[in-house]
């Protein structure tokens, strides 16, 4: 019996218009991803990574095709539903942190739930999760006052505070060094693939790919699997 | 050009053509702040030019004196037996009664008795068109306009004037003796001298205004002869002046007047600079990382100076360039707002010297306020290039607090410089200064205030709306702080003019008089009593005459303290007698109002001139009233309240000094509206030397001059304002990145569009809110304390009007915000939050 993808893309293309001809970015790309998956996508600058995660994780609309996130379909939801499914089932991590600088690491974290229930509540859960990333001595701490590492650590904290199905990290390691970065990614791992999440790990250093289940690599548009190494 | 130059040069062209908003805000931020002072300096040239060019005509005369009746007889009989050759002319004018035959109407007019010959200089044209002269002969009168359209008269028509009947020969069009007609507060009537001693109106001690005018002969030095007239009439302290020497009282009020309206142009130059560093700091966050690839590159620190001085010079002349358009613009506004208080026939150019001057100073004050964000080109590293993460420079309060003292004394020579007055000029930056740390704090307060409320709100717009207020790059502290000081302006005039309007020029205390009669015979008195019903009315004496002395210091000599304007002792007083306190009066000092412990005569005076000249209890004050002198010692002092509206004296004499003086009689009645034209007629038939006021006439005319000051201010607070919106402006775009960014954040994290949208708008009103509100407490503060301190009335708050101002203003404050910003809300978050 084969279980069903938990995230799915069916001949999807984006284009984006330009002064000149159409600029086709994705051109048909189909992929899976399985509950509990970790997936390295990879490719050079430019190449549409960014814009294929965004399309994945419901922040952009495809030109064309289908996408399904946990059975629901996407590219026909209301932007208001969109929202919804960012909500509840995904979490982002960014190469750049983005931390409210205004708000406190702890209030950084509550962010989704305040979203999804219109309050800052959740303060336990936001707790318990800054003490899994070692950062509750830093909980009312501005963003300002904290090192790369220890951003990316609250980043990863507020990614899982709506228990998502899917975590999306846009080259969460771009922006720290070898150690920190390496203590990151073990975080990541630890809170989405081994409790059960999918993470769709956009990268561009190799040995950071080889530790996904499975690596995509997108050139020209188009998409192309590694098999495991 | 050498190299160095031409690639700075080329450095601040391509800024301002890949950052054109930035370059735009700047200039036209230069532009608003300069163009203000650029109109004021404008108008009060082109005044001061008219009226230089109209000199004689208006003087009316090489020379004019102003005294009593014996002195300029004395000055006119010497003068003839000194100089052959002088041509002299003389008036008396006065406010009087008169009468309608006809219709048996009677009404105040303002009564010019002239000789023959008057004016020396200038013209008086008549309606008709026939010379003056040639009209006006005894038995006739020559009226203005207004009084045969409110009088609804015709010429021939006969007027009772005194104890004669004048015949309405013909009108006034146009007269060149005085500049304006505004501050009219009757229609005018020209009779003859002849006439005026025949109808019996002046008696001894009557209430006029004597002048005599002398012309010189043809190559005469005027010099000269002016110090020989002035050391002749010196004895009687006699107002001697000259085309030549003297500027005429319009000129000094409305010289004053723009004087007072250049602190308004000083705040909107200085906004107007606030909004220039804005810009200009927006443009050096958002070029941050090509000057740290410069300096990566090793490019001098002195290049990237240069370039960015380019930039702002380049921008500010463009802003100066934008200002002299502006400026004749708001210049030509200015001068119809002023309207009929200006006088005629004004010079259609503005003088160039003026308009080049004020655009030095918007030129310097705009490198002052450049000064600090340029400052900030020295904390970039080389490293911004390669990070986001460059940890901030720590805050270097020194280099900080030494540039902000190096721009305010900078700011202070410029005001010098536009004012010429060092000491105004001071007093100005001073209180621009100050508004500008009480302004801080108040915004700071209620700012931090409310930071800390919606902070404890679990709200999710409320609170996100709230730690917004310290989105990196925004300056909602400066924003609030503009907005909230050019509302004030407006907000603290409309206060002013409201209570001024209600408090004092609508409603009158019911018992307090509105009536006041004035030229009363002491024969008269019981007349008087029968006449206007009442017969126990108080009557004031009233002795017009000058203060000659303290403790035998001439008063030439007595130097007032604090501000150079301002009451003089110098000028005519309207003493009085009696034995009891005034209605109006409190002793403030002295045993009681006389002092039984002084030999000899005594005189209370007026509290405020123990402050204003040194006065003190026990001094001996001299008076001249009519040729002769008379001495009295201070006895007490007194505070007056105003606000009783009764007659008030600064100087009041104990019974046993005065009483021989000729003098007339004063007072001040209570009457019902409708029963005045009665009363007048009566008094034109029986007492017809008395004279009315009529004090809703005078309050009218109060009214109006302050309404139309008021629209002169209310213009430039607008100017200032529109300063205020530019720094909003700069510091929306100078923010516009991070709330980019945050909103894709906020999107990506799951929240709906219209949550992000209720964040911003919340925000924004918030910020509105806040400039709102410390306009409101500012604005209040201003109102009440120059309420209290200048017309002793207590402020009333007009809630409705004034929250529909400041409500108006906060929402249109949150529409700019939102257009400005929209663009924010479409960018795609994924284009917003990657890192390249």
């Amino acid at each position: 019996m084969t279980s069903l993808p938990l995230l799915s893309a069916r001949r999807v293309t984006k284009s984006f218009s330009t002064d000149q001809a159409p600029l086709l970015v994705l051109n048909e790309i189909s992929l899976d991803v399985m509950s509990g998956e970790f997936l390295a996508l990879q490719g050079a600058s430019g190449s549409g990574k960014s814009t294929l995660l965004s399309l994945l994780a419901g922040l952009d609309r495809p030109t064309s095709g289908e996408i399904s996130l946990g059975g629901e379909r996407l590219d026909g939801l209301t932007e208001k539903d969109l929202a919804r499914v960012r909500r509840e089932k995904v979490g982002f991590v960014f190469q750049s942190f983005h931390l409210v600088s205004s708000l406190t690491v702890l209030e950084n974290v509550q962010l989704p739930v305040a979203f999804r229930l219109g309050e800052f509540t959740h303060q336990a859960k936001a707790r318990e999760l800054l003490e899994r990333v070692g950062l509750w001595d830093r909980a009312r701490f501005l963003p300002g006052k904290l090192s790369g590492g220890e951003k990316q650590r609250a980043a990863i904290a507020r990614a899982l505070i709506n228990d998502p199905a899917v975590v999306f990290a846009d080259e969460p390691t771009g922006n720290l060094d070898s150690l920190n970065g390496r203590r990151v990614l073990d975080l990541l791992e630890e809170h989405t693939v081994k409790a059960g999440r999918t993470l769709v790990l956009v990268t561009h250093d190799p040995d950071i790919a080889d530790r996904a289940h499975r690596r995509v690599h997108l050139k020209d548009g188009r998409l192309d699997e590694f098999p495991r190494s | 050009m050498n190299l160095f130059r031409a690639v700075s040069l080329l450095m601040a062209l391509r800024e301002i053509r890949y950052r054109p908003v930035f370059a735009f805000l700047f200039a036209l931020s230069i532009a608003v702040g300069t163009a203000s002072l650029m109109a004021l300096a404008g108008v009060s040239g082109v005044v001061k030019k008219t009226v230089t060019a109209q000199a004689k005509e208006l003087w009316a005369a090489d020379i004019s004196v102003k005294g009593s009746e014996v002195v300029l007889d004395d000055v006119e009989g010497w003068a003839r037996t000194r100089w052959a050759g002088l041509t002299f002319a003389r008036s008396i004018d006065t406010l009087s009664m008169a009468q309608h035959r006809a219709t048996q109407k009677t009404g105040q007019v303002t009564l010019s008795a002239v000789s023959p010959g008057y004016p020396l200089y200038g013209k008086i044209t008549t309606g008709s068109g026939r010379p003056f002269h040639s009209v006006l002969k005894p038995g006739s009168v020559v009226v203005g306009e207004r009084l045969l359209k409110g009088w609804k008269l015709a010429v021939g028509d006969s007027l009772k004037i005194g104890a004669l009947s004048l015949a309405i020969a013909d009108t006034v069009n146009q007269r060149t003796d005085v500049p304006t007609s505004f501050f009219e507060l009757s229609p005018t009537v020209f009779m003859s001298l002849s006439d005026l001693r025949d109808s019996k109106l002046m008696a001894p001690g009557s209430r006029a205004s004597n002048t005599l005018y002398i012309n010189i002969a043809n190559g005469s030095d005027l010099t000269k002869t002016l110090t020989e007239v002035k050391a002749r009439a010196s004895s009687e302290t006699t107002e001697v002046a000259s085309w030549a020497t003297d500027n005429p009282g319009i000129l000094k009020f409305i010289q004053r007047t723009l004087l007072y309206l250049d602190f308004l142009a000083l705040l909107t130059l200085t906004l107007g600079g606030i909004g220039a560093a804005t810009a200009l700091s927006a443009a050096l966050n958002a070029g941050v990382k090509s000057v740290g690839m410069l300096f990566a590159l090793g490019a001098p620190r002195g290049l990237v100076y240069r370039a960015w001085l380019w930039w702002g010079g380049g921008l500010a002349v463009v802003g100066l360039m934008a200002a002299l358009i502006l400026s004749r613009v708001l210049g030509a506004l200015l001068l119809s707002l002023f309207g009929d208080l200006l006088p005629g026939g004004l010079l259609p150019a503005f003088p160039v010297q003026a308009l080049l001057s004020a655009a030095g100073v918007g030129l310097g004050s705009g490198f002052l306020f450049m000064l600090l964000p340029l400052l900030k080109l020295s904390d970039i590293a080389p490293n911004a290039i390669l990070s986001d993460d460059v940890p901030p420079v720590p805050p270097r309060r020194f280099r900080t607090a030494g540039v902000l003292g190096v721009a305010v004394g900078g700011f202070f020579l410029l005001a010098w410089a536009q004012m010429g007055r060092p000491l105004l000029a001071f007093q100005y930056v001073a209180m621009l200064s100050g508004l500008i740390v009480v302004g801080g704090g108040v915004v700071g307060a209620l700012l931090g205030t409310l930071r800390k409320i919606l902070n404890r709100w679990e709200s999710t717009p409320v609170r996100l709306a709230g730690r917004g207020l310290a989105r990196p790059g925004n300056l909602n502290g400066a924003v609030v702080l503009s907005v909230a000081l050019s509302l004030t302006v407006i907000l603290t005039l409309f206060l002013l003019e409201k209570n001024l309007f209600s408090q004092m020029i609508q409603s009158f205390p019911a018992d307090a008089p509105n009536v006041f009669f004035i030229n009363i015979q002491p024969t008269q008195a019981e007349a008087f009593g029968s006449i206007s019903g009442n017969p126990h009315a108080r009557l004031f004496p009233l002795i017009r005459g000058r203060v000659v002395s303290v403790n035998d210091i001439p008063v030439q000599k007595i130097k007032r303290r604090g501000s150079r304007e301002g009451d003089r002792l110098t000028r005519e007083f309207g003493f009085t007698y009696g034995t009891d306190l005034l209605p109006t009066d409190t002793v403030v000092e002295g045993p009681g109002l006389w002092d039984s412990s002084l030999p000899g005569p005594q005189v209370s005076v007026f509290e405020d001139y123990k402050k204003k000249f040194g006065i003190r209890r026990g001094d001996r004050i001299a008076v001249r009233i009519l040729g002769r002198r008379f001495e009295a010692t201070v006895s007490s002092f007194r505070a007056i309240n105003h606000t009783v509206r009764q007659p008030f004296f600064y100087f009041y004499f104990k019974p046993g000094l005065l009483e021989e003086v000729p003098h007339t009689l004063m007072t001040g009645l209570a009457l019902p509206k409708d029963t005045l034209p009665d009363l007048q007629n009566r008094l034109a038939e029986a007492l017809p030397n008395v004279t009315v006021i009529d004090l809703s006439d005078v309050a009218a005319l109060t009214g109006r001059l302050f309404h139309q000051l008021s629209r002169v201010v209310r213009a430039l607070g607008l100017f200032g304002l529109l300063s205020g919106i530019l720094l909003l402006l700069s510091s929306l775009l100078a923010s516009l990145a991070s709330r980019t960014r945050e909103t894709a954040l906020f999107r990506a994290l799951g929240a709906t569009q219209a949550q992000v949208i209720r964040v911003a708008l919340l925000e924004y009103a918030i910020i509105a809110g806040t400039g709102s509100l410390a306009a409101f407490t500012l604005g209040s503060a201003a109102s009440a304390l120059l309420l209290h301190r200048v017309f002793e009335l207590r402020l009333t708050f007009f809630l409705f009007p004034t929250t529909l101002f400041l409500g108006g203003s906060a929402l249109a404050m949150v529409c700019l915000s939102w257009t400005v910003t929209q663009g924010a809300f479409r960018t795609p978050p994924m284009d917003a939050l990657r890192h390249e």
